[in-house]
């Protein structure tokens, strides 16, 4: 699914250089869900944000389901994660002025989707995470958790081939937390590809495999039976 | 194929942007797009009210001048003649077409008015007179074709079987003219009763004011009328040919037209024959394209100000919402469809200012401007907004309003997505 070939990454400011990922090489498989952990510093978000196409490397390849995204244009990199791609963040991210079921509408209707097949898959997706009783309450009048269920549904309702997800717990307190793990496993059980970055241990168990990283390297790798 | 698709895609991203445009707007405070709204209609008015205001003092000679001198085409006496020739063919032919409503055939000739010499004790003062054009008329034609009984402010309007009155026009009478210095001679405190001789080619004869007439059109105002018969009386005409033929067309003939009909006729060899507009001092044209720049340039520095106002207003929303911008873009909604989604917010805000404001012009402020109009010297100043101008207008403020919020969203958009919503 994903395939990461000396993959490097420094961010240049002025004069100083800081190298933050120093070559990765890492494969992701279809239905596997990993997760990357390490210190605070250690590269985890870097690497996401590269696998995620939200950054370029400085170096290396990212190949996606065959495709070498280095050489996507812009509009192919953002068509790749519309119809590819899903996420979720660590702050959630929802869009404030749209109603829950119109956070989830709209990279639906961006592909192309009839409004009303729009609505009824928002709805389906809604239901799954357990709020269609709050689709028409904007983000404000939700609790963390619920907009961080909101946001997990957006991620999936296109049904994306990879989810990633940035400490999606970190915000939230346990049940909540959990609420939103548990929502995960379920997805990996499904078939869906999870890469998730985390520094809970209680939250990584549920991954089939668990990379470590540290000054921009990969330093263990756990593989899991959940 | 491509095309198909890349129009689809063009749609695509219409269609989502309407749908965040919808929701930002609702979505933002009621108070914030009232006042934006407010600003887009101040700035519509600005553009169309202040020239229109400006041309409308000129315009609203141009009519009183059409309406109470002209008609819709006049025939004047051609330079070095003294008379229209044949004016009395000219007259029927003209009372034969049916575009022609009504008529009326003026006498003048240049004349003096005494005033104030029964009083007059000592003779070696110096005698109170005004040069003037006394002017014979019928005037019931002439009431059907410029209402002059509107016009006279103090006293009555002459009757056509009345002899030995005179109306004069109030610029000729100091109390009223005193305002323009000494441009005017003018006759000190004569009123409607008193008497006033009038003298030309050695003949004088005394009239007994009926009325004063107070109009701003200068060929009104700067006039003594009589009657035709009592003109004759007074003036040693060896024909009855006239001096200028006014003349009323009916609502939807156009006069360019009919004028070429009449020089067709031949009308051009005994007269001038002139549309209202020709009719105009060109003086008055010029002040008239003066006013119209004039305008149109305080209208510019507006609609200025009303894109600097769109722009940092959206300039503004989109860098608090540069977050949600990276966001969106993140998750794959494409940067066309977020600048439509500013776009069509700039443009909720000009169409509806400039629709409110295109009301105001033609359901308040043209019909208030015609029921009282400015109080200028020369002119009851009008309120001039010709529809294509007001459309052309309102256009200009739409695609300024699109550059405007386009601009700053695309400045936005533009910026690195993970910088974006990281917040760097």
């Amino acid at each position: 699914m994903i395939k990461v070939k000396n993959l490097e990454k420094t961010y240049v400011t002025k004069d100083i250089r800081t190298p933050v990922l120093r070559g990765i090489d890492l494969e992701v498989a279809e239905g596997e869900f990993l997760g990357i952990m390490g210190k605070s510093g250690a590269g985890k978000s870097t690497l996401m944000y590269q696998l995620s196409l939200l950054d370029h490397p400085s170096a290396g390849e990212i190949i996606i389901g065959g495709v070498n995204t280095e050489a996507l244009s812009m509009s192919e990199r953002t068509a790749m994660r519309l119809t590819e791609l899903g996420y979720v963040f660590q702050d959630y991210a929802l869009i404030p002025e749209l109603t829950a079921i119109e956070n989830i509408m709209v990279p639906l209707l961006m592909q192309n989707a009839p409004r009303p097949e729009a609505v009824t898959l928002s709805e389906r997706v809604l239901k799954r995470v357990g709020l269609d009783h709050r689709k028409d309450n904007k983000p404000s009048q939700l609790s963390g958790g619920e907009q961080q269920r909101v946001a997990v549904a957006r991620a999936v309702a296109h049904n994306p081939k990879i989810l990633f997800a940035d400490e999606p717990t970190a915000n939230l307190d346990t049940a909540s937390g959990n609420s939103v793990i548990e929502l995960f496993k379920e997805l990996n059980r499904g078939g869906q590809t999870i890469v998730m970055v985390t520094h809970e241990d209680e939250y990584a168990k549920y991954c089939n495999r668990i990379i470590h990283l540290e000054d921009g390297k990969i330093v263990k790798v756990i593989e899991q039976k959940v | 194929m491509k095309k198909n698709g890349g129009v689809i895609k063009s749609w695509n991203n219409f269609k989502v942007g309407w749908f965040l445009a919808v929701r930002q707007i609702k979505g933002s405070s009621r108070w914030t797009t009232g006042l934006i709204i407010f600003i887009m209609v101040l700035t519509y008015l600005n553009m169309v009210v202040i020239s229109g205001i400006l041309v409308g003092l000129i315009e609203g000679g141009s009519r009183a001048n059409r309406e109470q001198y002209t008609g819709d085409i006049i025939i004047t006496v051609l330079p070095g003649e003294s008379e229209i020739k044949h004016t009395a063919e000219i007259e029927e032919t003209l009372k034969a077409m049916p575009v022609v409503l009504d008529l009326s055939v003026r006498y003048a000739e240049g004349a003096e008015i005494e005033a104030n010499y029964r009083t007059r004790r000592d003779f070696s003062e110096v005698r109170d007179t005004a040069g003037a054009q006394i002017v014979g008329l019928d005037f019931a034609e002439e009431e059907k074709l410029s209402r002059l009984s509107h016009y006279v402010d103090e006293g009555e309007n002459l009757k056509q079987d009345e002899t030995g009155y005179i109306l004069i026009g109030k610029n000729l009478l100091h109390r009223y003219s005193e305002a323009f210095g000494d441009i005017f001679a003018s006759l000190d405190g004569v009123y409607p009763g008193d008497r006033v001789r009038v003298s030309l080619q050695g003949k004088t004869k005394e009239f007994v004011v009926k009325g004063i007439i107070n109009s701003k059109v200068d060929q009104t105002s700067l006039r003594a009328f009589i009657t035709r018969e009592d003109f004759f009386r007074l003036v040693d005409r060896p024909s009855l040919n006239a001096s200028e033929i006014a003349i009323r067309l009916a609502p939807r003939a156009v006069p360019e037209r009919v004028k070429a009909d009449l020089l067709s006729l031949g009308f051009g060899d005994y007269g001038r024959v002139k549309t209202a507009l020709e009719a105009i001092p060109e003086f008055l044209n010029q002040i008239k394209i003066a006013f119209s720049l004039l305008g149109n340039v305080i209208g510019l520095i507006g609609i200025a100000v009303a894109s600097i106002t769109i722009f940092i207003v959206i300039f503004i929303n989109a860098v608090t919402r540069r977050k949600y911008i990276g966001i969106m873009k993140g998750i794959g909604i494409s940067e066309r469809s977020i600048e439509i989604s500013y776009v069509l917010q700039s443009l909720f805000y000009a169409v509806l200012g400039g629709v409110l404001g295109i009301f105001l012009v033609y359901a308040l402020l043209v019909p208030a401007f015609l029921a009282h109009p400015l109080n200028f010297p020369f002119s009851d100043g009008i309120l001039v907004a010709p529809v294509p101008s007001a459309a052309i207008k309102f256009t200009l403020l739409l695609i300024v309003t699109v550059l405007a919020g386009f601009i700053p969203a695309r400045m936005i958009v533009k910026k690195n997505t993970l910088d974006s919503i990281l917040g760097r």
